[in-house]
């Protein structure tokens, strides 16, 4: 059963891991998303992340559910609020019964989200600030 | 009828605008709408999407009172 959640606190990586495991399922996949101090030559500082929060847990739970279908546990979990250097962003993580499933799930939602689930992040680089960073 | 905005033009205009749109709404029409009230967002709505009922639209066509909830969304950059 899928766990989706906007968070405004800190992400407590080991509490979301122990959400994905399943005794039905034998390999997990999990990726975490951190802010990155440098992209290329931008120096970021901090990042503010918002959202549409009741349509993001919408967007995530229609993903979730549509990999579940297939036989799979998924957690996800986006922060909001003001982010430090090496936090975590984003969780996601998938449980399936083998591992190529659920490195390819895994993947295909963290695209997902990244392309369609309205959350935003407002960059704040030493040069100058910038939403959704560095083009 | 009112729109909730995110991220860059909820920073410019706040949170949501009143646009008037006429029955049938669509996406482009929110969208022309918004531009011409605030012509400032023109490159920002450019590449925004429509949800209606806090569902992505395209091309689909509603009246008034089947709307609870408009939102223009600027290009997403979770992750």
């Amino acid at each position: 059963m899928h766990y989706i959640a906007i968070s405004k606190e800190p992400l407590d990586v080991n509490a979301l891991y122990e959400k994905v495991k399943d005794p039905q399922f034998g390999g997990i996949v999990v990726f975490s998303g951190t802010v990155r101090q440098w992209t290329g030559d931008v120096e970021t500082q901090e990042i503010e992340y918002t959202a549409y929060e009741s349509m993001a847990i919408k967007e995530l739970t229609k993903l979730a559910v549509n990999i579940e279908q297939k036989g799979a546990n998924v957690v996800i979990v986006h922060r909001i609020g003001r982010l430090k250097l090496a936090d975590e962003a984003v969780f996601v993580g998938v449980a399936a019964a083998h591992r190529a499933e659920a490195f390819t799930w895994c993947e295909s939602l963290i695209d997902e989200l990244k392309q369609h689930v309205p959350i935003w992040k407002k960059e704040f680089d030493t040069d100058q600030i910038r939403w959704g960073g560095p083009a | 009828m009112e729109v909730k905005l995110f991220a860059i033009l909820a920073e410019q205009l706040g949170d949501q605008v009143h646009l008037k749109v006429s029955e049938p709404i669509t996406a482009d029409k929110i969208k022309q709408a918004m531009v011409a009230q605030f012509p400032q967002t023109m490159g920002v709505i450019k590449d925004s999407m429509v949800a209606v009922n806090q569902t992505f639209v395209t091309t689909e066509q509603f009246q008034a009172q089947q709307v609870n909830e408009i939102a223009l969304i600027p290009p997403v950059s979770g992750g």
